[in-house]
């Protein structure tokens, strides 16, 4: 069952009463809000993803309005997780993204079963496209492309997840965080897309969120073998252009985008090595111009 | 493919002429490119390197070695190579 079989009463129910459990990517999550945009939140971006009835849960979270003074002139929300709240409130209006960005910090910073790095990953043809990069070097907008035309199932916007036992990686699908000029970008270049409202002056400017396709949510339990490497470069000045990375280069860099790589230590340093071994490494340095990535990144994986 | 080999709480991964090293106690890595990975793996007997190479890394690398050992490490080149010759 669905979340999207759930008639709207019995959905703002059980979120109302923290009953609403459902499989957010790879983990289960049991949600307990009653703030209006996750309950439209969820009804937009989340349909496609199967509710959860087993009573193990990998993450208790709720969205709250904060306490105190501000609510009645300027109400804020907190994140939960387990009863604790790790985040300063935000503003009510930024309820969403701060779901978003905190089940991030539970895949982060609990984890620890992989080695997650911070990178978009798709995959098409049995083989994984790993796009690692510093937030604004593009790797949501090059996914979001992808995933909406490109025919690539979508495994994570955000948090690359490679198993150091079978060094797979492990879908995790969910909603893709899109910020300022690329959410226009995105709506021009896949408009069947389904792509939530804006939400403005966030601590990473406006965002929006775009709507997995079903089929990868369908696919959470099926991971994928890497396959390539990329780290893209937007740089509107610049001409688009797919270089040649050293595998070296490429280590160092995956180790500075990994979030647990020192905590894992030697499984991690193991775990990258695998992973490059079976990868091949590119630089890409892109102008904005989406048709001209998919089609380069077809090629890759389908010669 | 690249090549994981230990030692103690060191760990190395050799791709072509690449060679990063992690070192467990520090839990930090290192990247060596040529010439530097070369010079490096000849002092530990890994790989041997053509004779002509010699002159260049003597020139470029950038290694914090005594010359008694990099002179001894030169040494044993041709040695090395002479091996690799006869196979």
């Amino acid at each position: 069952m669905k979340l999207s079989d759930l008639d709207q009463s019995e959905l703002s129910g059980r979120l109302k009463r923290g009953g609403l459990g459902f499989q957010a990517g790879r983990f289960s999550i049991q949600l307990k809000s009653s703030v209006p945009s996750i309950f439209r939140g969820l009804l937009e971006l989340y349909g496609d993803y199967p509710l959860t009835t087993s009573p193990f849960t990998d993450f208790h979270v709720s969205v709250a309005r904060a306490k105190g003074a501000r609510r009645w002139y300027r109400p804020q929300a907190v994140f939960g997780f387990n009863g604790a709240f790790p985040f300063a409130p935000l503003p009510l209006e930024h309820a969403f993204p701060l779901m978003e960005w905190g089940l991030n910090w539970c895949v982060t910073n609990h984890c620890h079963q992989y080695l997650v790095v911070h990178a978009a990953v798709v995959e098409k043809s049995g083989r994984a496209l790993i796009l690692p990069g510093l937030p604004g070097s593009g790797k949501s907008t090059l996914c979001a492309a992808l995933t909406g035309t490109g025919g690539w199932r979508l495994l994570s916007d955000e948090l690359t997840m490679i198993d150091p036992v079978s060094k797979a990686i492990i879908p995790n699908p969910r909603p893709i965080s899109l910020k300022n000029d690329s959410i226009s970008l995105i709506q021009r270049f896949a408009p069947d897309g389904i792509v939530s409202d804006p939400v403005r002056d966030t601590i990473k400017g406006t965002v929006a969120h775009v709507r997995p396709p079903a089929s990868s949510v369908d696919q959470i339990s099926k991971p994928a073998p890497p396959s390539l490497v990329v780290f893209p470069k937007y740089d509107p000045t610049a001409t688009s252009e797919l270089r040649p990375l050293a595998k070296g280069r490429a280590f160092l860099r995956l180790t500075d985008q990994s979030f647990n790589y020192s905590i894992l230590g030697k499984t991690g340093f193991q775990t990258i090595a695998a992973t490059l071994d079976a990868s091949d490494c590119y630089e890409y340095f892109y102008d904005g111009d989406l048709r001209h990535a998919v089609t380069l990144f077809d090629s890759l994986v389908d010669p | 493919m690249g090549q994981i080999t230990a030692s103690g709480d060191v760990l190395e991964y050799v791709n072509g002429t690449d060679l990063v090293v992690f070192d467990n106690v520090t839990r930090s890595t290192h990247l060596l490119e040529a010439p530097t990975s070369l010079v490096y793996q000849v002092i530990r007997k890994e790989i041997s390197i053509p004779e002509e190479l010699i002159g260049e890394i003597c020139g470029t690398a950038n290694i914090e070695i005594g010359d008694e050992e990099l002179e001894s490490v030169l040494e044993n080149l041709s040695e090395v190579n002479l091996i690799e010759r006869t196979m």
